[in-house]
């Protein structure tokens, strides 16, 4: 049931990223087209070459069919699931399927989104979607969202487990201290504890720095079977294990507000991986809140069910500290183009390859990446990366 | 035929809360269902809600339009065993109070135990 022949049986051959921060005058498929190609030559493939996609949009429900029409490929393997950021996550799962069975040879998975300087702005896009896809037992209270679901589990969690404040803030300030020494991050000034307790109220507990970035950003990566990773130009990523698992749609559906379905998505990873917590070198968790990466830490085993606030107290997840979190400074203060599972594997795959500069993870052998996805952390998708040397 | 929504919607139009009791496993639901999300079971029963409940978490919305006041939005755990969201109003609300339901204008609206709106 682990799924362990798919232990190692695919790699991440190619990486790319493309306009993170502001990309004026770029569309939502020139993004995601310009990491695509920078992901496939990264590879020492060409688009030709590309016979399987996974994609995602938050906005185009038939995605995949403008994907294969402007990069002009023609798979046999499509694979457009959307469960929201943590899609590109899970579709390492259908990727290692379809390229196991022999449907296809070379899998693209690829995003971009323009949110932050598109004429079609975030106020439009919450409008449409709110009118497609109503909450009819949410609605009438407005909520601010997805702020305020998390804040609801923000706020139950220091209810619960006297989680606090300053300890949510730790978080903001050590993605923050990575992205001052990743030079692709776009918010880089200096972040203190202070500054994140002082910051304008969004939804309480909440200010602004508990809140992700809206930027704009491609990101895209490949993925081969193992043997024929091996005559990619750049060292080979491989996937050691991978789960996904989904609960719930709204907030009011989640049966513990402490409690992510990440707990079974790390299991189902950990148990096709064979690794667990202590075998992991850097781990990259999806932070749309400054309390997803305390659920994670607690939900994936890095500590026990409440004690993720005391866990990140005094920089224990920033450079220099314990357990080294969102190396590229994640949504927080890298990059969040509304979806941002695709840039938490390719970071992983960077620490991995060693290729980091400033911000590399001396001897990073085996990466977890955590996607969370839907506006309560509705789904989650964890995946275990590993260099050659952990197969 | 009206579907469990448009039911639910009816009688919180009319100024009630009722809910959807199964008879196989005697648990609420909601939301509303066609079948039991506990058990399976399909044969599903309106009843009014009590009305009391417990305030499970609460946030306040401070994105608000210049002129508006922030405003709560809570979830709160009934005592027929369901959690649903809806406005807490009192002077401080606080995880773990007991609250009262009103209906106004088919919100479901809580105020503090005791606490006269």
């Amino acid at each position: 049931m682990s799924g362990s022949s798919l232990r190692g049986s695919i790699a991440i051959t190619g990486v790319g990223t493309a306009g993170c921060g502001e990309a004026a005058g770029l569309s939502e498929l020139e993004l995601l087209a310009l990491a695509a190609h920078a992901a496939v030559v990264d590879a020492g493939l060409t688009m030709a070459d590309i016979d399987g996609l996974c994609t995602a949009n938050l906005n185009i429900a038939m995605w995949p069919l403008n994907v294969v029409e402007y990069l002009g490929i023609r798979p046999t393997f499509i694979e457009g699931t959307n469960i929201g950021g943590s899609a590109f996550v899970a579709h390492l799962l259908q990727a290692a399927l379809a390229l196991q069975a022999g449907i296809c040879n070379a899998v693209l998975v690829c995003y971009g989104s323009n949110q932050r300087t598109g004429t079609f702005g975030r106020r439009e896009r919450t409008i449409a979607r709110n009118s497609l896809d109503p909450a009819p037992y949410e609605a009438p209270y407005a909520p601010f969202n997805p702020p305020s679901s998390y804040a609801l589990i923000a706020a139950r969690h220091m209810h619960q487990y006297g989680t606090t404040r300053p300890q949510l803030a730790e978080v903001a300030v050590a993605a923050r201290g990575w992205a001052r020494l990743n030079p692709e991050a776009f918010s880089r000034d200096p972040l203190s504890i202070e500054d994140v307790l002082n910051a304008r109220m969004v939804s309480d507990p909440f200010g602004t720095h508990d809140c992700c970035l809206v930027t704009d950003g491609g990101g895209a990566f490949v993925l081969t079977r193992a043997e024929r990773a091996k005559d990619a130009p750049q060292p080979s990523v491989y996937m050691l294990g991978v789960g996904t698992a989904a609960w719930h749609r709204t907030i009011s559906g989640m049966a513990d507000l402490t409690i992510t379905p990440s707990v079974d998505s790390g299991c189902r990873a950990y148990a096709m991986s064979g690794l667990g917590p202590a075998d992991i070198d850097v781990l990259q968790l999806y932070d749309a809140f400054t309390i997803n990466p305390i659920l994670a830490l607690e939900d994936l085993g890095f500590c026990a069910k409440g004690e993720g606030g005391p866990f990140v107290e005094g920089g224990a997840i920033g450079p220099g500290g314990r357990l080294p979190v969102n190396t590229n400074g994640g949504g927080l203060s890298c990059v969040q183009p509304n979806m941002y599972g695709t840039f938490a594997v390719i970071e992983a795959v960077r620490q991995l390859r060693g290729s980091c500069g400033d911000r590399q993870v001396a001897g990073a052998r085996a990466a977890l990446v955590n996607g969370n996805g839907g506006n309560a952390a509705a789904s989650q998708a964890t995946a275990i990366l590993g260099t050659a040397e952990t197969l | 035929m009206n579907g469990p929504d448009e039911e639910f919607r009816l009688a919180l139009e009319s100024g009630e809360l009722r809910l959807q009791h199964c008879d196989g496993c005697a648990r609420a639901v909601f939301p509303p269902r066609i079948f039991c999300p506990h058990c399976g079971g399909t044969a599903l029963a309106w009843r009014p809600a009590q009305g009391g409940g417990e305030v499970y978490s609460s946030t306040t919305v401070h994105m608000v339009p210049k002129g508006q006041a922030p405003y709560n939005v809570s979830l709160v755990a009934l005592d027929e065993g369901v959690r649903l969201m809806g406005r807490v109003e009192g002077r401080q609300v606080v995880i773990g109070q007991r609250v009262t339901l009103r209906v106004e204008k088919a919100a479901l609206i809580f105020s503090p135990e005791g606490e006269t709106p």
